[in-house]
């Protein structure tokens, strides 16, 4: 398993540079925002983007077939994708976190430092969420389907974001310690999901073939 | 003892099937697996590797079903680079070092310092060539005793061809090694192989130890009523001008009747005499 962790960590220093280079364009926009937490928190989505470039690229070199060959199990080569994806994710969490406190010591704004925990809280257990779904459902349709199936999961909450918008139903009306009770679930709720994520893709590349 | 056993194997897709598919592969031999594009190797390959779920049938690796540790004595090459066009040598070193007990980091910089590959350099670098010996080197430097070897010299030109036989006849060496070679390029079976196993549309249509097939097969070409009676024919391939004949006692014949004008068989004519001639035996 080690090896095929050394693999992807391999294969995506090769992308490494234009990772660093949108880390920063994104980091330049949350600046200029003036709001040095909500710049830090748009960092985030670039693992998202990470862990389709594993899957790309192993479509392209027909990797899966010859993993296959190796002394592995099917179900360890799923372990070390999710590894891969999550050790990534934590960096880019790191990484955001750290570039808050950077550009909030630069622009001496701090004012948003009450929301760090319950906004950190909420964005862990929502890009968990997301890698659960993009890494089920690359191993189930493969990337480029994946890409649309993502783009099509995501329209639907932006209908009902649009709805709940237009309907009378106002935040305000949604007590505060729910609001904080969400936002300390949302990394519960990340962590089932990658768990029941992982389950569901090993059942499925059990089944596949090369 | 059968380094690879294959028995009565099925594989149904929308177009295409494996069909009852059974043969050996023994140690200490090349066994060449032939046929068409699309007939079956790689199927039939993918199944023994478990690539693919077969529908029915038994396959055995060393007398074992398939399992990490007989995937440990296994070398396999495909027709293409499996790995990403961005890594070098030296990754796919560090890769495989952390994939297999067996690997011999030293082995695989031999093999590359011996065939002046350039370990440093990404993949996409290289020469088609170049590429295959790097798979070549990564399936050898853990050791393996079985090599699987899949269309391994296609697109490659004959110079690299060339020496790529000679590093899978370098490693048959040791009796207890062997190698299972599919292949559509029917010159470089003729130079290693010991056995052939020809596949059409999924079926084994035969299964022949090389020098069988030289000595004793060949082309039968005469309209000599006498000694078409006792030639064991097999096939016949219909021209404008006359017949002519797969038969498998040509030593026989040649004694018999040393006019007659009777060819030994190339495995091409041969693969030409099984799927475009009519069946007489």
């Amino acid at each position: 398993m080690k090896g095929l962790v050394l693999k992807d960590i391999i294969t995506l220093k090769s992308y490494g540079k234009s990772l660093l280079l949108i880390f920063a364009l994104f980091l330049f926009l949350g600046l200029s925002s003036g709001s040095p937490l909500s710049g830090a928190m748009m960092v985030m989505p670039i693992s998202i983007m990470a862990a389709f470039v594993t899957f790309s690229y192993d479509k392209l070199s027909n990797w899966d077939c010859y993993a296959c060959t190796m002394p592995i199990k099917r179900n360890e080569i799923v372990i070390a994708r999710y590894f891969v994806t999550i050790i990534l994710s934590l960096l880019f969490f790191a990484a955001s976190l750290l570039s808050y406190l950077f550009t909030a010591v630069i622009m001496q704004n701090f004012s948003e430092v009450y929301l760090l925990i319950p906004s950190y809280s909420v964005l862990f257990g929502f890009i968990m969420i997301l890698i659960s779904l993009i890494l089920v459902l690359n191993y189930k349709f493969g990337p480029d389907k994946a890409r649309i199936a993502l783009i099509l999961i995501f329209i639907l909450p932006s209908i009902l974001t649009a709805l709940i918008t237009q309907s009378d139903v106002s935040i305000a009306l949604i007590s505060e310690s729910t609001i904080m009770l969400f936002c300390m679930l949302m990394p519960m709720l990340g962590i089932a999901a990658l768990l029941l994520s992982y389950l569901m893709a090993a059942k499925i590349y059990q089944h596949k073939e090369f | 003892m059968n380094h690879i056993e294959v028995n009565h194997i099925n594989k149904k897709y929308e177009q295409f099937q494996l069909n009852n598919v059974s043969f050996t592969v023994p140690a200490g031999c090349i066994v060449g697996f032939i046929g068409e594009n699309g007939a079956g190797k790689t199927t039939t390959i993918k199944s023994i590797l478990n690539c693919i779920m077969i529908d029915q049938g038994e396959i055995k690796l060393f007398g074992k079903p398939i399992s990490n540790e007989i995937k440990e004595e296994i070398g396999v090459v495909f027709d293409q680079n499996f790995f990403y066009e961005g890594l070098s040598a030296k990754d796919i070193d560090l890769i495989l070092k952390n994939t297999y007990k067996n690997w011999d980091s030293q082995l695989f910089y031999h093999y590359c310092t011996d065939w002046e590959l350039p370990v440093n350099r990404a993949m996409k670098q290289l020469s088609k060539g170049m590429k295959m010996k790097v798979s070549i080197a990564a399936a050898l430097a853990h050791h393996p005793k079985l090599l699987i070897l899949d269309e391994a010299t296609s697109g490659l030109d004959p110079i690299s061809r060339n020496d790529i036989l000679d590093i899978f006849l370098d490693f048959i060496q040791d009796e207890d090694h062997s190698i299972f070679f599919s292949s559509h390029i029917t010159s470089d079976l003729e130079k290693i192989a010991d056995r052939i196993i020809f596949i059409h549309k999924g079926k084994i249509l035969f299964e022949k130890d090389k020098d069988e097939l030289k000595d004793n097969y060949g082309v039968l070409k005469t309209q000599n009523e006498e000694i078409l009676k006792d030639a064991h024919k097999l096939r016949q391939m219909r021209h404008t001008f006359g017949c002519e004949y797969l038969i498998d006692n040509r030593q026989q014949i040649h004694q018999a009747y040393p006019e007659a004008v009777c060819d030994p068989i190339s495995i091409d004519d041969l693969m030409v005499f099984y799927v475009k001639g009519d069946e007489l035996a």
